[in-house]
C-alpha cells in the first residue's frame, strides 16, 4: 500500500467513525406514583381558613385532590378542580389546555404557601397574586412547579348524589363538587343549543328541573366544544360542578358524556 | 417579444456560421518572489472554457487558439493569482517570463477560502422562520481579484451583509452550463453541493450587471462554476478542519486525474463536516457531501463529462428570540429549538436534505473559435424541515410569549417572580420532551366512526408530535451556449435555458412521541366552526383518520414550474472602449395541484389549478473606457421583467388554488459606474449604483393569535417599490513585497419608495374578503443587513511561505425589517402624531454598530524536500482563522419585527422584535495534505 492509499484509507476510517447522535432514549410512560408528602391539609380545612374574603396564604399548607373537572372541552377556563373528599377547589392555571397535564382522575398536590385564595361572587377558588383591580390571577406557567406536584392518574372521582330540590338554593358545603342529579330534563324542549356563540355571549344560562319543577341553572360558555349541541329533550341524569354565581347556584357541565337523558319527559 | 426573438436568433446565426483563424501561446510561469518556476499552476482561458497547466519546469504550450483579445487566469488551488490579456494572432506569441506574484507554496492562496464558507453557513444555519437572503455571491467570491469582493468575503460575510441589499434571486448561479436558480422560487440552494469546496473553485464571477460570457446573470451578477472533471487540477488531497462554528470537523478528500492520456479524467471528492454541538447550544451538523466526474475526450471537437453531486445533510437548527429572552437565560445564543430528553439535548427543528443531482455535459468545438456546450440534468431528493405539531395542547414552544414575565406587565408582581424563576432556571426556557410523552401517554381515548366509516380507535391520542414539512422534488434541466469571436472586435454569444420542476409538498408524521395515532383535524377550523365537522378536515375524502408515523397529513400538493430563457449578447472591444449590449427572454408557467380536498375550501384545494404564466424580458448594456493601461472606467445598465415566486402567486399553496388578483412582473431598473485601477502594486474600485424595483409582490404566512384571526394568514403586499442605492470602494495596495495593506466600504441605502397596499386573508375564513389597506413604509429601511461596512487590514506575506492577515471591521446602520401592518393607520388609531407612544409604533429600530477584528495566517511544507524519501511532491498547509478576536457578543446580526400585532391596545412591546446574535469568538483550523 503505497503512502497516499494509506492517508486516503485513514481518512476515510475518521469519516465514518465520527458520529452524531440522532436517536434518543424515550422517557417513560405515565405517572402512576404520588409525590411522597408525609402530611397533608385538607381542602376544607383551606376552605375555613379563606374566613369571608380569602387572602395571601402564609402558611405551609398541602393539599392533594383528585381532579374532578378540566378544560378538555373548553367549559371550565384556566383552571381545574380538585377534590380530596372533604371539599373541592378551583385552582386557577395560566395556559389552554389544563387537561393535558391535569386530566379528570389525576391527583394533584400544591403547596399552598404564598398563593392566594378569594371568593369570586361567593365561589371560592385559588390562584396567584392579585391583579390591579384586585382578582387573582392564574398561576404562571412557569411558576407551576413551584406549587403544583402531579400524582397518579387514573384515581376515582369523588361525587356526590344530589336532589334538585337540594341544591335550588346555595349550599356551600357543595361549591365545587361533582353532582350526579337524577331524574332531570331541560326546562325548554326547543333550544337548539347549549349556549349562544361566544361573539353573542360569553356564557348562557339554560334552565334544568325536576317533575316538581325544583330548578337550576346549566351555565355553559360560547368558547366550548359542544356550544352548538343541542340539549336532548328527554329526561334522565347529569353530572357537572356545582357552582354559585352570588347566591344563584348554576351547574356547569364537563361534557356532554355527562348528559343522559333518553327517558320521557315527566312534563 | 418577437423582435427580441428575432435579434436573438440574428444573433446566434451569427455565431453559427463566421470562421476566424487560430494561433498559439508559450511561456513560463515564475516566482516574483523566489524567481523560481512553478510547476502545476493552472492556465484557464475563460474564452475557450479550458484549463492548462505548466509542467515540472513552469512551462507551457497552448495551440489551437481562437486569434484575438484572449484573458488568462493563473491559478493555484482555485485562486486566482494573475490574470492578463494576450493578442493571440497568426504568428505564435511567446510571453516569455510571466511574473506572479503570490508564490503558489503561499497558504494564503491556498485555503483560506474555507473561512468564508463557514462564516457564511452560519447563515444559512440559523434564520429560522425568516427569509434566507444570505448573500450567496459572498460564498464565491474567494479566488477574484475584485478587492471589494474579497473584503465582503472575509470581513463582512460573517455579519449579515447582503451585497447591495437585493434579494437572492437576482443573482444567477451555473453549474457546468445549467442555471441552478430554482424554476419556482428564483433562489439557488447552495446545500445541494455543500461541502464541495475542493471540487467548486473553478469558477467566474460577474459583480453587478456586468457581462458574464457564458450567462446572462441577474442584477445582482452570475456565479458560474466549472465543476467537471476536465475543470480540476490535478491533485490528490486531504484535509482536516476543526472549528467551533456550524460544525467542530470537516475532513474532505479529493482525487483528481486531469486528462489522461487516455482521454479521461476523472475527479472523485467525499467530505464531512460535523459537529455533535455547534456554536449554538442544541444545534448540531452532520453532513455529508459526494461528487464524481468523469470524462472523455472524444475527439480534438468533443467532449463529454458526466457529475454527479449529493449533499446529504442533517442539521438541528437554532432560532431568533425576542431580547426578553436572551435577558432572562443571560445567554445570546439562546435556542428555543432544543430540550432535555433524559441526558441528551434534543432539537425539534432538525432539516434533512438530500437532493443528487447528475448532469451530462458536452462540448463542441465546432471551430477554433467557436465553441458549443450543451448540459441536460436531473435533480431529484426530499428535503425536509421538521418541527413541532400539537391539537388541543398547551403551546410546547419554549419562548412561547404568554408565559414570559413581559407577558404580565399589568402585574409587576407576578412579572418580577416570574423574572427571577427564569434568570435562576434558563433551561426552563428549553423543550420539555418528558411532558409532551407523558402528556401523549396519559391521553387515552377510544373514537368511533373514523376513516369516514366504521373504525374506530383505541390507544394514547398523541397532543404533540413532530411533523416535517416536505418537499420531493424532480427537475429535468437543458441548457446550452454558444460562443463565437466573429471578428477583432466582435464577439457573439447567446444561450438557452429550460427547467421543468415537479415538486410533491405535503407534512408528514415522523414521531408520535409515545403516542399511538394523531388525528388529521385542523385545530383552528374547529375552533372557529365548532359545529360543522366537514370544516374541520384537512382532507375531505379521508375524514376523520387516524394518523400514523410515517404518514402524510395536514396538506399534501404539488408545484410545477417550468421556466425557458433565452439570451444573446454582442461584445465589441475597440482599443479604447469595450462595450457589450445583452438581451433575454423568457416565460415561464406555476400550476398547482392539490391532492387534499380541504374542508374549508372544498371546491378550490383539490386538483389542478389554473395555468399562471408570464413572459418576461430583459435587456443590458455597458461600457468600459480604458484610459490607459491602468486606468478604466465602467457604466452598466440593466432593466428586467422578471416572473414572482411561485409562493408569491398562489395566496395559500397549501390549502387552496387561489392566486393573486392579477400577478405581475416585477420590473428592475439598475445602473452602475465605477473607476478601476490595476496598478502594480494597487488595485483600487470605486462603483456607484442604483438600482430601482418595482411592483414587487410578497407573501408572507404566519400564525395571528389576534382575537380577530387565531388562525394562520396570509399577508399579501403588493406593488411593493424599492431602491438601492451605494457606493462601494477597495484598494489593495503592497506596501513591500511582503506586506499588503486593503482598505473597503460599502455605503448603502435600501429603502421603499411607496406606500404599497396589502390585505390579509385568513385561512381559516372562507367569508370574508379582505379589504386592501395603505401600508406607510415608504422611505423605511429594508431589513437587509448591514448597510454600511467599513474594513481595513493587512496581510505580511513572507518568503519562508507563512502569512499573516490581521483585520479590522466596523459594521453599522443594520435596520430591523419592519411589519408593514405596524404602519397602517389602524395601528395608531387615537394617537396623536405627537405622543411618543406613536414614534415607538412607527419608529424603525437600527441594531448598534459594532467593531471587531479578525485575525489569520498560515504555512505550507513542500514534504518531498524536507523529506527525501518522499518521492512525489507533496504540500502540507497549515490555516487558521479567528474571528471576532475581541469576543464581542453583543452584536446583533439580524433583526425583525414580528407581523403580529396588538391592534386592541396599539402596543408595539406584545409582539416584540426577535434578533440574532453574531457568534463571539471564532476559530478556524486547517491542514491539508496535497500529493
Amino acid at each position: 500500500m503505497t503512502a497516499s492509499c494509506r492517508i486516503f484509507f485513514l481518512a476515510i476510517l475518521l469519516l465514518c467513525n465520527a458520529c452524531v447522535k440522532e436517536s434518543f432514549t424515550v422517557p417513560g410512560g405515565i405517572q402512576d406514583t404520588d409525590p411522597a408528602i408525609p402530611e397533608y391539609s385538607t381542602i376544607a380545612a383551606l376552605r375555613a381558613d379563606m374566613g369571608s374574603s380569602g387572602g395571601k396564604i402564609s402558611r405551609d399548607i398541602l393539599i392533594s385532590g383528585v381532579v374532578i373537572a378540566d378544560d378538555r372541552q373548553g367549559n371550565l377556563y384556566k383552571q381545574v378542580i380538585i377534590d380530596d373528599g372533604t371539599a373541592a377547589m378551583p385552582v386557577l392555571l395560566d395556559a389552554y389546555n389544563l387537561y393535558n397535564d391535569f386530566p379528570v382522575g389525576r391527583r394533584l398536590s400544591i403547596r399552598c404557601k404564598d398563593l392566594y385564595t378569594r371568593f369570586y361572587y361567593k365561589l371560592p377558588q385559588l390562584g396567584f397574586a392579585p391583579d390591579d383591580k384586585g382578582n387573582i390571577t392564574p398561576i404562571p406557567y412557569h411558576l407551576w412547579d413551584q406549587y403544583l406536584l402531579k400524582g397518579s392518574h387514573g384515581n376515582e372521582v369523588p361525587l356526590t348524589t344530589v336532589l334538585p330540590a337540594d341544591i335550588r338554593k346555595a349550599v356551600p358545603e357543595l361549591y365545587n363538587r361533582l353532582v350526579h342529579i337524577r331524574g332531570v330534563q331541560f326546562a325548554d324542549t326547543s333550544l337548539p343549543r347549549y349556549a349562544q356563540p361566544a361573539e353573542l355571549a360569553g356564557a348562557t344560562s339554560i334552565w334544568l328541573m325536576d317533575c316538581d319543577s325544583n330548578a337550576i341553572q346549566v351555565r355553559t360558555s360560547g368558547y366550548c366544544s359542544f356550544q352548538s349541541f343541542r340539549p336532548p329533550a328527554g329526561s334522565g341524569t347529569l353530572t357537572a360542578v356545582y357552582t354559585v354565581f352570588n347566591n344563584t347556584p348554576q351547574l356547569v357541565l364537563r361534557d356532554t358524556a355527562d348528559v343522559h337523558m333518553r327517558l320521557p319527559r315527566c312534563f | 417579444m418577437g423582435k427580441i426573438i428575432l435579434l436573438l436568433f440574428i444573433a446566434a446565426t451569427n455565431v453559427l456560421f463566421a470562421q476566424p483563424g487560430t494561433g498559439s501561446m508559450r511561456g513560463r510561469i515564475v516566482d516574483l518572489q523566489t524567481g523560481t518556476a512553478l510547476r502545476e499552476v493552472q492556465l484557464l482561458l475563460p474564452r475557450i472554457r479550458q484549463l492548462f497547466s505548466t509542467d515540472s519546469n513552469g512551462y507551457f504550450s497552448i495551440s489551437g487558439l481562437p486569434q484575438g483579445a484572449c484573458t488568462v487566469q493563473v491559478l493555484t488551488e482555485g485562486e486566482v493569482l494573475d490574470s492578463f490579456f494576450v493578442a493571440i494572432g497568426q504568428a505564435p506569441v511567446d510571453l516569455g517570463a510571466i511574473l506572479v506574484h503570490a508564490p503558489v507554496l503561499n497558504p494564503a492562496y491556498s485555503t483560506t477560502a474555507d473561512i468564508p464558507v463557514l462564516a457564511l453557513e452560519r447563515i444559512y444555519t440559523e434564520d429560522d422562520g425568516i427569509q434566507s437572503n444570505a448573500p450567496s455571491m459572498l460564498l464565491n467570491a474567494a479566488g477574484t481579484k475584485d478587492p471589494f469582493l474579497n473584503a465582503a468575503t472575509f470581513s463582512f460575510g460573517q455579519y449579515n451583509f447582503r451585497p447591495r441589499g437585493y434579494d437572492r434571486q437576482n443573482q444567477q448561479v451555473y453549474l457546468n452550463g445549467l442555471l441552478m436558480n430554482d424554476p419556482a422560487s428564483g433562489t439557488v440552494l447552495w446545500a445541494r453541493w455543500s461541502g464541495l469546496n475542493d471540487v467548486f473553485k473553478n469558477q467566474s464571477i460577474t459583480y453587478g450587471s456586468g457581462l458574464h460570457q457564458q450567462a446572462y446573470g441577474g442584477v445582482n451578477g452570475t456565479v458560474y462554476f466549472d465543476a467537471g472533471a476536465f475543470d480540476q487540477p490535478v491533485q490528490n488531497k486531504v484535509s482536516y478542519a476543526l472549528s467551533n462554528r456550524a460544525y467542530n470537523n470537516r475532513l474532505m478528500l479529493t482525487h483528481s486525474t486531469g486528462e489522461r492520456k487516455s482521454s479521461w479524467a476523472h475527479t472523485v471528492s467525499l467530505s464531512r463536516r460535523w459537529a455533535e454541538e455547534g456554536y449554538v447550544p442544541g444545534t448540531f451538523l452532520d453532513a455529508w457531501s459526494g461528487f464524481a466526474s468523469v470524462g472523455k475526450v472524444l475527439n480534438e471537437r468533443n467532449r463529454l463529462t458526466v457529475t454527479l453531486i449529493a449533499a446529504h445533510t442533517v442539521r438541528g437548527r437554532s432560532g431568533a428570540a425576542t431580547e426578553e429572552v436572551y435577558q432572562l437565560t443571560g445567554n445570546p445564543y439562546y435556542n428555543p429549538n432544543w430540550g432535555w430528553q433524559g441526558n441528551e439535548k434534543r432539537n425539534a427543528r432538525v432539516s434533512r436534505l438530500l437532493q443528487p443531482l447528475v448532469i451530462l455535459q458536452y462540448e463542441y468545438k465546432l471551430a477554433e473559435h467557436l465553441v458549443f456546450s450543451t448540459s441536460l440534468g436531473f435533480q431529484t431528493g426530499t428535503g425536509s424541515v421538521f418541527s413541532l405539531d400539537w391539537y388541543n395542547a398547551i403551546d410546547p414552544r419554549a419562548d412561547y410569549y404568554r408565559n414570559l414575565p413581559g407577558y404580565y406587565a399589568s402585574n409587576p408582581s407576578v412579572a418580577q417572580q416570574l423574572q427571577e424563576k427564569l434568570s435562576g432556571n434558563p433551561e426552563q426556557l428549553q423543550l420539555n420532551w418528558s411532558r409532551f410523552y407523558a402528556v401523549n401517554a396519559a391521553n387515552r381515548e377510544t373514537l368511533q366512526g373514523l376513516n369516514g366509516g366504521n373504525d374506530s380507535i383505541s390507544g394514547r391520542r398523541s397532543l404533540y408530535v413532530i411533523g416535517a414539512d416536505e418537499e420531493q422534488a424532480r427537475r429535468i434541466s437543458w441548457g446550452s451556449q454558444l460562443q463565437r469571436k466573429y471578428s477583432e472586435q466582435l464577439t457573439l454569444s447567446g444561450g438557452a435555458q429550460l427547467s421543468y420542476q415537479y415538486t410533491r409538498y405535503a407534512r408528514r408524521l415522523t414521531d408520535l412521541l409515545g403516542g399511538d395515532y394523531f388525528l388529521n383535524y385542523n385545530m383552528f377550523a374547529i375552533q372557529q366552526y365548532p359545529s360543522q365537522p366537514d370544516l374541520h378536515q384537512h382532507d375531505l375524502d379521508h375524514p376523520d383518520r387516524a394518523v400514523k408515523a410515517g404518514e402524510r397529513y395536514r396538506y399534501h400538493y404539488a408545484a410545477i414550474a417550468a421556466r425557458a430563457l433565452l439570451w444573446g449578447q454582442c461584445e465589441m472591444e475597440f482599443r479604447k472602449i469595450t462595450m457589450f449590449s445583452s438581451l433575454r427572454a423568457g416565460y415561464s408557467t406555476y400550476q398547482r395541484i392539490g391532492f387534499y380536498r380541504n374542508g374549508l375550501y372544498p371546491s378550490s384545494s383539490a386538483g389542478a389549478s389554473p395555468l399562471q404564466s408570464f413572459a418576461t424580458y430583459a435587456a443590458k448594456a455597458g461600457l468600459t473606457w480604458k484610459l490607459n493601461g491602468r486606468n478604466y472606467l465602467i457604466l452598466n445598465a440593466a432593466l428586467s421583467m422578471d416572473e414572482p415566486a411561485f409562493d408569491h402567486v398562489f395566496i395559500a399553496p397549501r390549502l387552496r388554488n387561489q392566486v393573486i388578483a392579477q400577478a405581475q412582473l416585477q420590473r428592475t431598473g439598475h445602473m452602475e459606474t465605477g473607476y478601476l485601477l490595476r496598478a502594480p502594486r494597487a488595485n483600487f474600485k470605486a462603483v456607484l449604483y442604483a438600482t430601482g424595483i418595482t411592483n414587487t409582490t410578497i407573501i408572507k404566512r404566519f400564525y395571528n393569535d389576534e382575537p380577530q384571526y387565531q388562525s394562520f394568514v396570509n399577508f399579501v403586499m403588493d406593488k411593493i417599490n424599492t431602491q438601492h442605492t451605494g457606493i462601494e470602494l477597495a484598494l489593495n495596495y503592497d506596501v513591500t513585497r511582503m506586506i499588503s495593506w486593503n482598505i473597503a466600504a460599502a455605503l448603502g441605502q435600501a429603502f421603499y419608495t411607496n406606500r404599497p397596499s396589502v390585505r390579509v386573508y385568513n385561512d381559516n375564513d372562507t367569508a370574508t374578503r379582505p379589504g386592501t389597506k395603505e401600508v406607510f413604509i415608504k422611505n423605511y429601511y429594508l431589513g437587509t443587513g448591514r448597510q454600511s461596512v467599513y474594513t481595513t487590514g493587512i496581510t505580511y506575506n513572507s518568503k519562508r511561505f507563512w502569512y499573516l492577515r490581521l483585520n479590522a471591521n466596523y459594521i453599522d446602520r443594520n435596520y430591523v425589517a419592519v411589519n408593514p401592518a405596524r404602519r397602517s393607520v389602524e395601528a395608531a388609531e387615537f394617537i396623536e402624531q405627537s405622543d411618543p407612544a406613536f414614534l415607538k409604533i412607527f419608529g424603525q429600530e437600527k441594531l448598534p454598530a459594532a467593531f471587531t477584528l479578525d485575525l489569520s495566517g498560515g504555512k505550507s511544507f513542500r514534504l518531498n524536500k524536507i523529506n527525501k524519501r518522499i518521492r512525489h511532491s507533496t504540500t502540507l498547509y497549515l490555516n487558521f482563522g479567528l474571528n471576532n478576536v475581541w469576543n464581542k457578543r453583543q452584536i446583533k446580526l439580524i433583526g425583525y419585527e414580528q407581523l403580529r400585532y396588538d391592534f386592541t391596545n396599539n402596543n408595539p412591546e406584545k409582539f416584540p422584535s426577535k434578533y440574532i446574535y453574531a457568534f463571539g469568538r471564532t476559530f478556524f483550523a486547517n491542514l491539508s495534505v496535497k500529493f
